[in-house]
């Protein structure tokens, strides 16, 4: 992909897609990497763009990946716990993680509230503000982390080794 | 509060929101919502993936992780070749190769860095990564290879196909054999024993990253098709907007676009400013200057001060544009 529609590419989503970032890790760094490494795939040509679906493609992997860096960060500290001198690759199971990801979807239609669902697709496929989703709900802010919380944790529990 | 610690406390409040007040939940919110600083962003993306080497305090496994993001340099832009070039003689430098009056000139839509002496049209030189090379990346991609061309060398990569326009030019990454395989008519070329050939020789240098890494210098006739053509696009329009527009993420009062275009919505631009290090005006204007048929129209929008006017012109005049025209909003 051009150079030049990357970069507008950035300019757009790049609020957003910090956004989701920093609410699932909640590490500026962290949340910049994974940002980065989406463009750095594009850049190099790994992944084409359907037009129209730009938003949702940079939104969603944005989800994923750092649902991913969370379990792998998991499995790294259950690891760690029960044995300290093994080494994981963390690229390891990506297939499987994939897979996973798929489910998290249908886990989350399939056992979250319609409110939740709703709150779920407006923070992490569209990027809304915590502020945008309490305006669209028509509840509080901190409802609207509550809920997200809850949304979370859920699939943490659903799909990270002993809970996070 | 250690990173670590926050992160902790991230944790926690997510999994247990009823331990914390609605005031420390508002401004956990506050903090995850903040608006990014979207220019610095792009900024060090820049530089993350499109400069070779690491940069002071950035880690090996960055490094690694650049490489591996980065193929070798078969992108086109102009922001970004003087970081690249900077970072090419800062090896160089570094490891005392010499390379006198190595000068960068213009800026380039490929990632080259012009030179000018006869003595440097070498077609092919041989890096050696010194035994007391601090750099780590340059330690482990190890020797390289750095190849010249000149005005009109057809290249060719994966995607994009051009004569180049600019006199003299030179590849400031180092085509490391452990990264990329570098032939010479259809063989692969001996780092010990490189053929002493004039840049002049080069006739095609064929790139590709996709399937594999590598690059084919051709030194054969080459008959170029029709349909390729220079890489300097002599059109260009600037919009100056006066001050930066403010739902603008990349903070700016200029903006560029190639050809020649009526648009005074800043939308419709690329980012440049007037005067980054990486990317700015002055080095596109230099760059179109090279064609002699250039033209440059400037999109003026009704708050610019007489001062941006000015100072386009001035630079038009120190970069050689002598083809431009100013239109107001």
């Amino acid at each position: 992909m051009k150079r030049e529609i990357i970069q507008q590419l950035f300019r757009q989503h790049y609020d957003k897609m910090q956004r989701v970032a920093r609410s699932l890790l909640y590490d500026e760094q962290e949340s910049e990497d994974v940002v980065s490494d989406i463009f750095e795939s594009l850049l190099q040509g790994e992944i084409a763009l359907i037009p129209g679906t730009a938003e949702r493609y940079l939104l969603t992997s944005v989800r994923n990946r750092c649902l991913k860096r969370l379990r792998h960060e998991a499995i790294a500290r259950v690891a760690a716990n029960d044995n300290p001198n093994l080494n994981l690759n963390p690229n390891l199971n990506d297939n499987a993680d994939d897979e996973r990801l798929t489910d998290i979807v249908e886990f989350v239609v399939g056992h979250l509230s319609p409110q939740e669902q709703r709150i779920f697709s407006l923070r992490f496929t569209d990027g809304c503000s915590y502020e945008d989703i309490a305006a669209a709900e028509g509840i509080s802010r901190v409802a609207v982390w509550k809920h997200l919380s809850h949304i979370i944790t859920e699939i943490k529990r659903q799909f990270n080794p002993r809970s996070l | 509060m250690t990173p670590l610690d926050k992160k902790q406390l991230f944790r926690d409040m997510q999994e247990h929101p009823e331990n914390y007040s609605d005031e420390q939940l508002e401004a956990m919110m506050a903090d995850i919502d903040r608006e990014p600083d979207a220019e610095a962003a792009w900024q060090r993306f820049e530089e993350r993936t499109l400069s070779p080497l690491p940069r002071d305090g950035e880690s090996l496994a960055g490094a690694r992780k650049l490489r591996a993001a980065t193929p070798f340099h078969n992108r086109r832009g102009r922001r970004w070749v003087f970081r690249v070039a900077a970072s090419f003689i800062a090896v160089l430098f570094i490891t005392g190769v010499a390379f006198a009056a190595i000068r960068l000139l213009v800026p380039l839509k490929t990632t080259e860095v012009p030179v000018l002496k006869e003595s440097e049209k070498k077609m092919l030189m041989a890096f050696r990564v010194p035994a007391d090379c601090k750099n780590p990346i340059v330690k482990e991609r190890g020797d390289g290879i750095v190849i010249t061309w000149l005005k009109g060398t057809w290249i060719q990569g994966d995607d994009y196909s051009y004569i180049e326009e600019r006199p003299v030019c030179q590849s400031p990454f180092l085509a490391h054999t452990s990264f990329a395989k570098v032939m010479l008519d259809g063989k692969e070329l001996d780092i010990n024993n490189l053929p002493d050939l004039p840049a002049s020789a080069l006739k095609k240098m064929e790139k590709h990253f996709k399937d594999g890494r590598w690059i084919n210098l051709i030194t054969t006739p080459v008959q170029i098709p029709a349909d390729v053509k220079g890489n300097i696009n002599p059109e260009l329009t600037i919009l100056l907007t006066g001050t930066p527009p403010a739902d603008a993420k990349i903070k700016s009062s200029i903006y560029i676009k190639e050809g020649i275009h009526e648009s005074f919505d800043w939308k419709q631009y690329q980012y440049t400013s007037w005067t980054s290090q990486v990317e700015n005006i002055g080095n596109c204007l230099k760059d179109v200057a090279i064609r002699k048929d250039h033209h440059v129209r400037v999109n003026v929008c009704r708050s610019v001060s007489q001062k941006h006017i000015d100072r386009i012109k001035k630079l038009m005049q120190e970069n050689g544009v002598t083809n431009y025209e100013l239109v107001r909003q």
